[in-house]
């Protein structure tokens, strides 16, 4: 998925409802991103990890390991 | 000191330290006990569950990577039980595992199988499974690493490494937790794409095969390797390294490390593990050279020899001895260098040598000599990450000394050490920095001067030990109080708050330690900026204790050792004066000959005397000043007005070419001997496999040379020649090869059973007191103009090394990085309308150069950087031979260029 | 003899509408809270630690212990999480609570942050629990407004705030240790004790890790006393249970009983109405999916942890797992593994690989393909799983399967084929 600006205007929204990110948001993050996407697009996940200044490969690490979290969008939504 | 305390495992009392787990009190007792997962070097997170044991008293079983050992506690390490829950964990894995150890190359130090063994584990008590054959994965177009998950273990242990060690956590596992999880990148990203460095640590930590280097797949079986520790042939660092070689190839097919050996505890980086395949190149020099009508035709070494010593026989009764210079090497050994160095001394009877530390580190052998009387690195490697401050200053250690640098890097990254970086670009350090200071090049006297002033103002300096232990503090207080801050921030351009901020954090830490490299001592004020980095450090007593002091990290393996044993103009080995008449007496009669009395002339001397038509006869021991001195065009011209020009070495370098004889000579692998690292170490170098062709170790060809120049010099080994090093060197006093198997010897070493010294200075300065001196700043040579508006910095890249000789013979680094590239800031590129990767000419008042441009924001807008190792594009042919009064230091660091963007696709064109 | 309801934590539940504030309050709700904060937080503890109180999350620690554990640690910050990840087969107490009384476990978690001085609180769901969270998210919200939560509550100078997570669908998150990975953002695996959460959890930083069960016991505690919750029980095992009956049973019951006053048959028989079929009851699994079985031998064990584990299974989570006669023993065990078999963390080689490769072998038994020598690799894997796994999960897991193999090896064995080479 390129990230287009319409792309991350969900992303964006869902950072305003946030706030200020602290680091216990990680996991809650992650999962708001998964439910306005259906997925965690990578370009996001990269924001995230700089953003709470996490490697990118740890947050992928974990997100790869939950049945409820899909790195590329579900079929039905292409 | 931590407590002590006994406990008993399997029945024997065994003395524990505080804070020591059961497995690791176990193994210092010898007491082996199984585990797979477990690395000395990590943090134990006991996922193979193999290292079980039961504590008495205690209900079930606990796994001893991670059970704190306590004093009394009772232990027993097998019994039926344990012996059949391990059975049972090894069967299980090897139900995950594609059974291959037929045509492994980890068999031999396959963990998993020897436990197996051990054990006596059914491959197939639970069965046999498919595997897909090489699915792709983050390594699969990868030339240097590469993973097969079907034989991964899941312990994690490259994950750890990556992260604990390197401090770059570019790996993970991937997947659900109870799906064999691999190994992987992020988004299974070629590692290429992340910030991988290629260390290939994670190879080194992996108990199975299931990470390996790929260029040693099917090159043997580990084994039937035969493995040789020895030192690695690259940076000063010094690792230790292990090469295994394969007996009936004749071949070296890999190179590990080993846990435990310092100064890297199992830690490479790219050059040292995968950069070994030069040794076998095609084009390894094999007979000897001789130039005939403009045409090297081969040789025996007879002929070779007897012309080389014919030709600079001639020469020494036509012009007298000093009309022949030599240069000797950094890259050979001390023996052989020291043997150059008496060669040249007492057989051609010149003190005309001298070699490439005068192009890197003269600067501080002259300065630190004149502050603390020796002019080393003062502390060691290992008490580095133990300081409170690092004060990083004109080195990017993680791309030139890597695995020192990844030890600052995890060190800051922990909030172990606050990390000061002081370099006109924004290297990766800076990253980790508490401060950067972005200074401009060629600035450093004005930042540090400003940074002790604000320390003298605020009252932030020691004044006790500069009391105690120092001389002419008054005149260098003067000197800094002159000092303008607001003028210092200009010149700088660092702003003066953060240089307020970097003086209060280095002033206030109670271990501060400076580490600095060729961006303090490439400049014509080289002299001036290393002895401002020792007044900084007295001034804040930051000299002679652990995880202190002043710390020039040595670019080339064994540039300490050259120096060390005298291959400089103006000294002896050992740093003894050559115009002192006492100390020359001494070497007369060490050596029987009469020396001379003159010291010699440096490199780009004898370049100048060589272009003018004073130096008549020059003699290459593995250097390459074709590549690696400043205003090659000039160089050129100096050797090809020669009369005659030996080079001796192992390819036929830019130089050799220029040659009337070649001598084959042998790389590190192929000989015995020692380096000396940049922490004064003295290290052995041990021979591995036979040298190619007719090519002979360096130290015999000296030999050989000086005995048809009638000055007969004959050794059995190298460690003769180090006895009588040791016999006429007072640092060296106490080194014998056989002191220096494990962990080698720092000097001073003066007798045969003195254990070294790990820091300098310790309680007295090695010249009494500390010296202060005032340095006013100077501005570089050449400062930046209307027609030549840019700055030029050179240096290195993480994958290459010097002239690139070896390095670029490597197919990993060479793949890795193939050729030259000039980094410049987008604005930069912008100004000049040059994107990424497009060609530009880069012109100085001495040359000109094309390059693909390289847009990234690490230079300073108005500076530009080009790494010196490349041929095609040699950043030498640009840079200003304008020397350091004292040091004869050419200012490689800062140069003025035009840019020019070049329209076609022509690239790496030179001319001159 | 009938069991006997004892409602305490579900006293409220259908009666008093949830997610009202005003209904909460005019239910004595909030009481305990004041009364906390009128406490000294070592008052708070002191209390719970008399009143006996262990945690309902599965693994019985005592609750006051692990508060003082957690208040004895100095730190800047410190976290308190309520543990809402309840996965384990056959147990809905937590839900139960979570959407019939979640001032109650709010409540509770306010006055476990006053007791071990943690700022900050996770409640941690089940991804099944999506709708009930984001009710919980306007609660929070409210209680905000109310002075319950924020930086100063109810004017006593205390300062507490709670996050919201939602699992992804991973029951081993419910690990307390795999839960603050989980939290951090990590993959999320158990590890070794210690160091405790309470010394160093999320984020490094104490951490208490409780119960939602635990939690909604906590008002009721600190406003009558200890010696108030002392009356209820067993001497050894005190308060009340929230037992959940499921399987072969007539109807699916969430209930609150005193411990130790009814046993698994009166509960069986009083709550949900006996078995499906009617016939008798074969086994039952006492303490949630991963408990082992008991054959109906044991039927008159008493609901209290002691009894249950004396006759050879653990109390677990409460959740009464009911297997009629006539119900395959493979089959049930089966569905435990086919539940289990993909939950292992992955960190410890044997439960990674064993709930794999004992799913498998029991489908072979299932489907009558299996071999003689697979009941002994059954018996093998999960003794070596039990013995030399890190958590709950390793350890627990093969229990269901081995218990089954000891109670009922004839129907395990007459699944097998007969070994067409029978010296092999
Ligand atoms: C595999 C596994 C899953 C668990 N799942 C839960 C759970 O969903 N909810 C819970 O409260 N505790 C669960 N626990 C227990 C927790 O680790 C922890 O002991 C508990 O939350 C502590 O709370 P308590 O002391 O109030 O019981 C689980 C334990 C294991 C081993
Ligand atoms: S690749 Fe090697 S080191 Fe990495 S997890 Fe697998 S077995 Fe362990
Ligand atoms: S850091 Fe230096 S010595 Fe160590 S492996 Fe790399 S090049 Fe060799
Ligand atoms: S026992 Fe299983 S779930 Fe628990 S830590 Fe080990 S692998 Fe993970
Ligand atoms: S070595 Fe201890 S569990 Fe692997």
């Amino acid at each position: 998925m390129p990230p287009s600006e319409a792309n991350w205007k969900p992303y964006r929204d869902l950072l305003r409802k946030f706030g200020p990110l602290e680091q216990d948001d990680v996991f809650r993050v992650l999962g708001a991103i998964q439910d306005a996407y259906g997925c965690i697009p990578r370009e996001i996940l990269q924001d995230v990890s700089e953003r709470l200044h996490r490697p990118l490969a740890e947050l992928y690490g974990a997100v790869t390991a939950y049945p409820g979290f899909r790195l590329a969008e579900p079929e039905a939504d292409r | 000191m931590k407590g002590t305390f006994t406990l008993s495992i399997d029945g024997r009392q065994v003395h524990a330290e505080e804070g020591q787990t059961v497995l690791e009190a176990a193994l210092a007792a010898g007491i082996d006990i199984p585990r797979l997962c477990w690395d000395p070097r990590l943090t134990p997170t006991a996922q193979c569950r193999l290292c079980l044991v039961r504590l008495e008293g205690q209900p079930g079983l606990v796994t001893s990577c991670t059970e704190k050992a306590q004093p009394g506690m009772v232990v027993v390490t097998e019994d039926d039980e344990i012996r059949e829950v391990r059975k049972t964990i090894l069967e299980l894995m090897l139900s995950e595992h594609r059974l291959s150890c037929q045509t492994c190359d980890m068999d031999g130090e396959c963990k998993l199988q020897d436990y197996a063994y051990l054990y006596g584990a059914d491959e197939r008590a639970f069965g046999l499974r498919e595997f897909d054959t090489d699915p792709p994965n983050y390594t699969a177009r990868d030339e240097a690493i590469r993973y097969d998950s079907s034989l991964c273990s899941q312990c994690e242990r490259c994950v750890r490494v990556c992260s604990e060690v390197q401090g770059l956590d570019i790996l993970t596992l991937m997947g659900l937790g109870s799906a064999a999880p691999q190994v992987s990148t992020a988004f299974e990203m070629p590692l290429q794409e992340t910030d991988c460095e290629v260390c290939g640590n994670c190879i080194g930590a992996c108990p199975t095969g299931a990470l390996y280097e790929r260029g040693s797949r099917g090159m043997g079986q580990l084994k039937n390797l035969e493995k040789v520790v020895t030192t690695c042939p690259y940076c000063g660092v010094g690792c230790q390294i292990a090469l295994y070689v394969n007996r009936d190839l004749g071949r070296i097919v890999r190179v590990g490390s080993e846990i435990g050996l310092v100064p890297n505890d199992g830690s490479l980086c790219v050059k040292g593990r995968f950069g070994y395949d030069f040794i076998h190149s095609e084009d390894r020099l094999t007979h000897p050279l001789v130039k005939r009508n403009g045409r090297f035709e081969e040789a025996t070494w007879e002929e070779a020899l007897d012309l080389v010593a014919g030709k600079l026989g001639d020469i020494k009764s036509e012009h007298g001895p000093d009309a022949v210079a030599g240069l000797s090497s950094a890259k050979c050994t001390n023996e052989e260098n020291y043997l150059f160095q008496k060669f040249m001394r007492a057989a051609v009877g010149t003190n005309n040598v001298d070699h490439c530390a005068r192009l890197c580190h003269a600067s501080t052998v002259a300065g630190l000599a004149r502050a603390f009387g020796s002019g080393a690195m003062t502390n060691s490697i290992e008490e580095l990450p133990r300081a409170d401050v690092i004060f990083v200053i004109g080195s990017n250690t993680t791309e030139c000394h890597p695995v020192l640098g990844a030890m600052i890097r995890r060190a800051a990254q922990d909030g172990r050490a606050h990390l000061i970086v002081a370099d006109p670009r924004k290297i990766e350090l800076t990253r980790y920095a508490q401060i950067h200071l972005q200074q401009a090049s060629g600035s450093d006297v004005a930042l540090v001067n400003a940074m002790m002033k604000v320390m003298l103002e605020e009252d932030l300096w020691d004044h006790r030990f500069v009391e105690e232990r120092c001389e002419n503090f008054e005149a260098f207080r003067e000197e800094v109080l002159r000092t303008d801050l607001e003028e210092a921030a200009h010149v700088t351009g660092v702003p003066l708050s953060d240089i307020r901020r970097a003086a209060r954090l280095y002033a206030g830490a109670e271990r501060a330690a400076i580490i600095y490299s060729m961006g303090i001592t490439q400049h014509t004020t080289g002299t001036d900026n290393v002895l401002t980095l020792a007044n900084l450090a007295m001034l804040t007593g930051n000299v002679g204790r652990e995880s202190t002091g002043v710390n020039p990290l040595r670019g080339q393996n064994n540039v300490q050792g050259a120096c060390d044993v005298g291959a400089l103009p103006d000294v002896y080995p050992g740093y003894q004066k050559v115009d002192d008449p006492d100390l020359r007496r001494k070497f007369e009669e060490a050596w029987g000959v009469t020396l001379p009395v003159e010291p010699g002339l440096t490199v780009v001397e004898m370049m100048n005397a060589a272009a003018d038509g004073d130096i008549k006869g020059l003699y290459v021991m593995g250097e390459n000043p074709m590549l690696s001195d400043p205003d090659i065009g000039h160089v050129k011209e100096g050797l090809e007005r020669l009369d005659f020009l030996c080079v001796q070495d192992i390819f036929l370098s830019e130089t050799a070419e220029l040659a009337d004889v070649v001598l084959p000579a042998t790389c590190f692998a192929e000989k015995d001997g020692t380096f000396t690292s940049t922490e004064r170490r003295i290290q052995r170098v041990r021979r591995a496999v036979a040298p190619p062709g007719e090519a002979r170790p360096d130290w015999e060809i000296l030999c050989d040379l000086a005995s048809r120049m009638g000055y007969p010099m004959h050794y059995e080994h190298p460690s003769d020649v180090m006895d009588e090093i040791a016999s006429v060197t007072p640092i060296y006093g106490g080194v014998h090869y056989e002191r220096l198997e494990g962990t080698g010897l720092q000097w001073p070493s003066p007798t045969a059973d003195h254990p070294g010294t790990p820091y300098l200075h310790k309680g007295r300065f090695a010249r009494g007191k500390g010296r202060f001196h005032p340095v006013p700043y100077r501005p570089p040579a050449e400062v930046p103009d209307d027609e030549f508006p840019v700055v030029l910095t050179t240096g290195r890249k993480q994958e290459h090394w010097h002239t690139g000789t070896m390095s670029r013979r490597s197919r990993v680094l060479d793949w890795l990085l193939p050729h030259g590239e000039l980094e410049m800031s987008p604005a930069l590129a912008d100004r000049y309308d040059v994107g990424d990767g497009e060609t530009i000419r880069v012109i100085s008042r001495r040359g000109s150069v094309e390059v693909t441009a390289r847009v990234v924001d690490k230079p300073r807008p108005d500076s530009v950087f080009m790494a010196f190792h490349f041929r095609e594009a040699p950043a030498n042919v640009l840079t200003n031979p304008a020397l350091d009064p004292i040091a004869k230091i050419p200012e490689l660091k800062v140069c003025a260029v035009r840019l020019e963007k070049v329209a076609g696709e022509a690239e790496g064109e030179q001319e001159q | 003899m009938s069991a006997v309801e004892t409602k305490i934590v579900t006293r409220r539940v259908g009666v008093v509408p949830p997610f009202d504030l005003e209904a909460y309050r005019a239910d004595s709700g909030c009481r305990a809270l004041e009364k906390a904060l009128s406490m000294t937080p070592a008052a708070v503890t002191e209390e719970v630690k008399r009143s006996g109180l262990v945690g309902r999350g599965g693994a019985g620690f005592p609750t006051g212990l692990k508060w003082e554990l957690t208040a004895r640690e100095e730190a800047e910050s410190k976290y308190l999480i309520c543990n809402a990840d309840e996965g384990e087969l056959g147990t809905h107490k937590d839900q139960l609570l979570l959407e019939g009384d979640p001032w109650r476990v709010l409540e509770g978690m306010t006055i476990a942050a006053r007791a071990v001085g943690a700022g900050k609180g996770i409640i941690y769901f089940n991804e099944h629990f999506r709708s009930i969270a984001e009710q919980w998210e306007e609660m929070i919200r409210a209680a905000e407004q109310a002075s319950l939560l924020g930086d100063d509550i109810l004017g006593s100078g205390f300062g507490f705030r709670v996050k919201v997570c939602l699992g992804r669908g991973l029951y081993i998150a419910g690990e307390e240790m795999a839960l603050i990975a989980s939290i951090e953002g990590r993959r999320p695996t158990s590890r070794d004790k210690p160091p405790f959460p309470t010394q160093h959890g999320l984020f490094g930083l104490p951490t208490c890790v409780n119960n939602v069960e635990t939690l909604a016991n906590v008002p009721d505690i600190v406003e009558r006393g200890a010696d108030w919750f002392r009356s209820i029980g067993l001497e050894d095992d005190l308060g009340t249970r929230v037992i959940t009956l499921s399987g072969d049973v007539k109807e699916e019951r969430v209930r609150e009983v005193a411990v130790g006053s009814s046993t698994l048959a009166e509960a069986i028989e009083t709550f949900a109405g006996g078995t499906r079929s009617g016939r008798p009851v074969k086994a039952v699994q006492p303490g949630g999916g991963t408990s082992a079985f008991l054959a109906a031998d044991a039927l008159d064990t008493p609901i209290a942890q002691q009894a249950i584990a004396r006759a050879g299974s653990s109390l677990g989570t409460a959740g009464i797992i009911v297997y009629e006669e006539g119900h395959s023993i493979v089959d049930a065990a089966v569905s435990c593994m086919e539940y289990y078999g993909r939950e292992s963390c992955g960190r410890c080689a044997p439960c990674r690989i064993g709930t794999v490769r004992m799913l498998e072998i029991l489908k072979q038994v299932q489907a009558g393909q299996a071999r003689p020598g697979s009941l002994d690799q059954l018996r093998r894997i999960g003794y070596a799983c039990a013995v030399s796994s890190t958590c709950g999960m390793g350890q627990a897991f093969p229990e269901p399967v081995l218990s089954a193999l000891k109670l009922f090896p004839e129907e395990f064995e007459s699944q097998l084929v007969a070994a067409p080479n029978a010296t092999r």
